[in-house]
């Protein structure tokens, strides 16, 4: 009975007519075609109904309204061409020109050849004093007012390695006797479950294995927060709250403020590394416990590290593969 | 029948909540693809040298790897030496010069090692004290001074020059530019001293939603 019904089945999938574009002019009308011409009409009613009611046609104010039209209805970052990159670039800098009176400057910068990031964390060395942490929260314009942090320094005790045990809120005086501190941020996993789980393909992969998020395209579902197994992403309970503290240097897939409601966390600094650049985190380290580089160059650190010394991943077995060592002494 | 829509039933339930378990064979290998990466990279990034730009550096060559080190003795804050002592090294006589501070090296408690083993003079030269003085003898700059670090700490010296120790400076390719051991460590109480972790840590269920 059920291969009957199976059979069935099969029989109706097979006859149904494929799906069909309505013809419109030279080009097919799709529903995706459809509503961006209905929207663009949209926008110019929407811009017309604002400059008539608007009795003072106050004209920042307008512009302000027509960037955020173009903003709203953007493509996702990935699949926009060059020029697209360029235009959304400048309306997001003109925007938060029009809002703050400041000029940053927001880089589109792509992935370069020949590089695949990796990064090293002796845990022998970290002394557990999160200077890492205040300096990536101010490069990488994290909330205040929330407490956003994308990088967490473990307390652990010595002969013990399970984060379960660990103390993840220090604040007393570090280093304490008879412990060693482990920092965990995003690990930029070859395999990254998150990419994985992503229902709208707001997050992914680069080509020099940083994994971004387009924060205009991500919707805030979470899921990604929830099949990272490392604690890695962070999710905005509110605008960012700055004052005039804002990092102007900015990446498109990196520190620029975002908005409430959508995921972010750490991008390897991508506003600084590729320009060559270190991380704020590596930067600020008063140990040198922190290591970042190429793993495809073998006369970097990192790998003379992988080569050279103990190293070790969080959670292995998982097939996640982090770009994210820790070594000892 | 019933026993069967119920084993039926059951086969599905299972089947449909078997969680998907990564599996370490699958997906993309990530070690294969470093290793097979043996020639240098060729990356066009010709402003990594910005970040290192007012850096000022001695070159240091050793055991085939050929980097900068950053300078000390232009940011000692108490020299030229002779422009206080003369002599020996331990004699502070009248040649305090105008302006300068008695009490330069009032600070500086030796927590190095056992007294048995640190002594001031074990570093410093007694006689030409502008420069350090290795085990040996020999008189070093005080821009190299990882050559007397390093004739104790072997291991630290070869984890520095490749860089498994110590810290780089700005870039993170291009010129490479490393601090010197006395960059991080102060020569006379090596060990890092405790201090105040930087930051408070918010959880999610304590932060302020209302905006």
């Amino acid at each position: 009975m059920l291969q009957s019904l199976l059979n069935k089945l099969v029989l109706w999938r097979n006859q149904r007519p494929p799906p069909r574009a309505a013809s419109f002019g030279a080009k097919p009308l799709t529903r995706r075609r459809a509503l961006g011409a209905m929207l663009k009409g949209g926008t110019i009613t929407a811009v017309a109904v604002q400059q008539a009611c608007d009795v003072t046609t106050d004209p920042p104010k307008l512009e302000e309204t027509v960037l955020k039209w173009h903003e709203y209805f953007k493509g996702n970052f990935r699949l926009m061409t060059a020029e697209e990159r360029g235009a959304t670039v400048e309306r997001l800098e003109r925007l938060a020109e029009l809002e703050s009176g400041k000029h940053a400057t927001i880089s589109a910068q792509g992935p370069h050849e020949g590089v695949l990031f990796g990064y090293a964390f002796n845990i022998s060395k970290c002394q557990g004093y999160g200077d890492c942490v205040k300096a990536c929260v101010e490069e990488n314009n994290l909330d205040r007012e929330t407490g956003m942090q994308y990088i967490r320094i473990w307390e652990m005790k010595k002969g013990h390695m399970s984060l379960e045990s660990a103390n993840g809120r220090i604040a007393h005086d570090v280093p304490v006797e008879g412990h060693f501190y482990l920092g965990t941020q995003c690990f930029h996993c070859e395999n990254p479950p998150c990419v994985d789980v992503c229902p709208v393909g707001a997050t992914w992969k680069e080509k020099d294995g940083i994994v971004v998020i387009d924060y205009d395209w991500c919707i805030g579902c979470r899921y990604c927060e929830a099949a990272c197994p490392y604690w890695g992403r962070r999710f905005n309970w509110g605008a960012p709250s700055l004052a005039d503290q804002v990092n102007q240097t900015q990446h498109y897939l990196g520190n620029r403020p975002r908005k409430k409601g959508v995921m972010e966390k750490c991008t390897f600094c991508v506003q600084r590394t590729r320009e060559g650049r270190q991380p704020a985190c590596v930067e600020a380290c008063p140990t040198g416990a922190r290591v970042f580089g190429n793993l495809l160059d073998p006369n970097s650190e990192i790998r003379k590290i992988l080569a050279t010394k103990k190293v070790f991943r969080l959670k292995e077995e998982l097939g996640t593969e982090p770009k994210f060592w820790y070594y000892m002494d | 029948m019933r026993a069967q829509t119920r084993l039926f039933v059951m086969i599905l339930i299972l089947g449909a909540s078997e969680p998907r378990v990564a599996d370490a064979t699958e997906g993309h290998k990530l070690w294969p693809t470093i290793e097979a990466a043996s020639e240098p990279a060729r990356v066009d990034m010709p402003q990594a040298a910005e970040w290192v730009r007012g850096v000022h550096s001695e070159p240091v060559q050793i055991e085939g790897e050929a980097f900068g080190v950053e300078t000390r003795s232009d940011k000692m804050k108490h020299t030229p030496c002779d422009g206080c002592h003369d002599g020996a090294f331990k004699k502070r006589s009248a040649g305090f010069g105008e302006g300068s501070d008695a009490l330069a090296h009032e600070h500086i408690r030796l927590a190095h090692a056992s007294k048995a083993i640190m002594r001031c003079e074990t570093c410093h030269d007694t006689e030409a004290f502008t420069k350090l003085k290795s085990l040996g003898g020999e008189a070093v700059s005080f821009d190299h001074a990882y050559q007397i670090c390093g004739a104790c700490h072997m291991g630290e010296l070869k984890d520095w020059r490749q860089g498994a120790h110590g810290k780089r400076l700005g870039n993170w390719m291009g010129p490479r530019i490393v601090l010197s051991c006395t960059g991080c460590h102060d020569p006379h109480r090596p060990v890092f001293p405790a201090k105040r972790h930087a930051v408070t840590v918010t959880l999610p269920s304590e932060w302020n939603r209302s905006k």
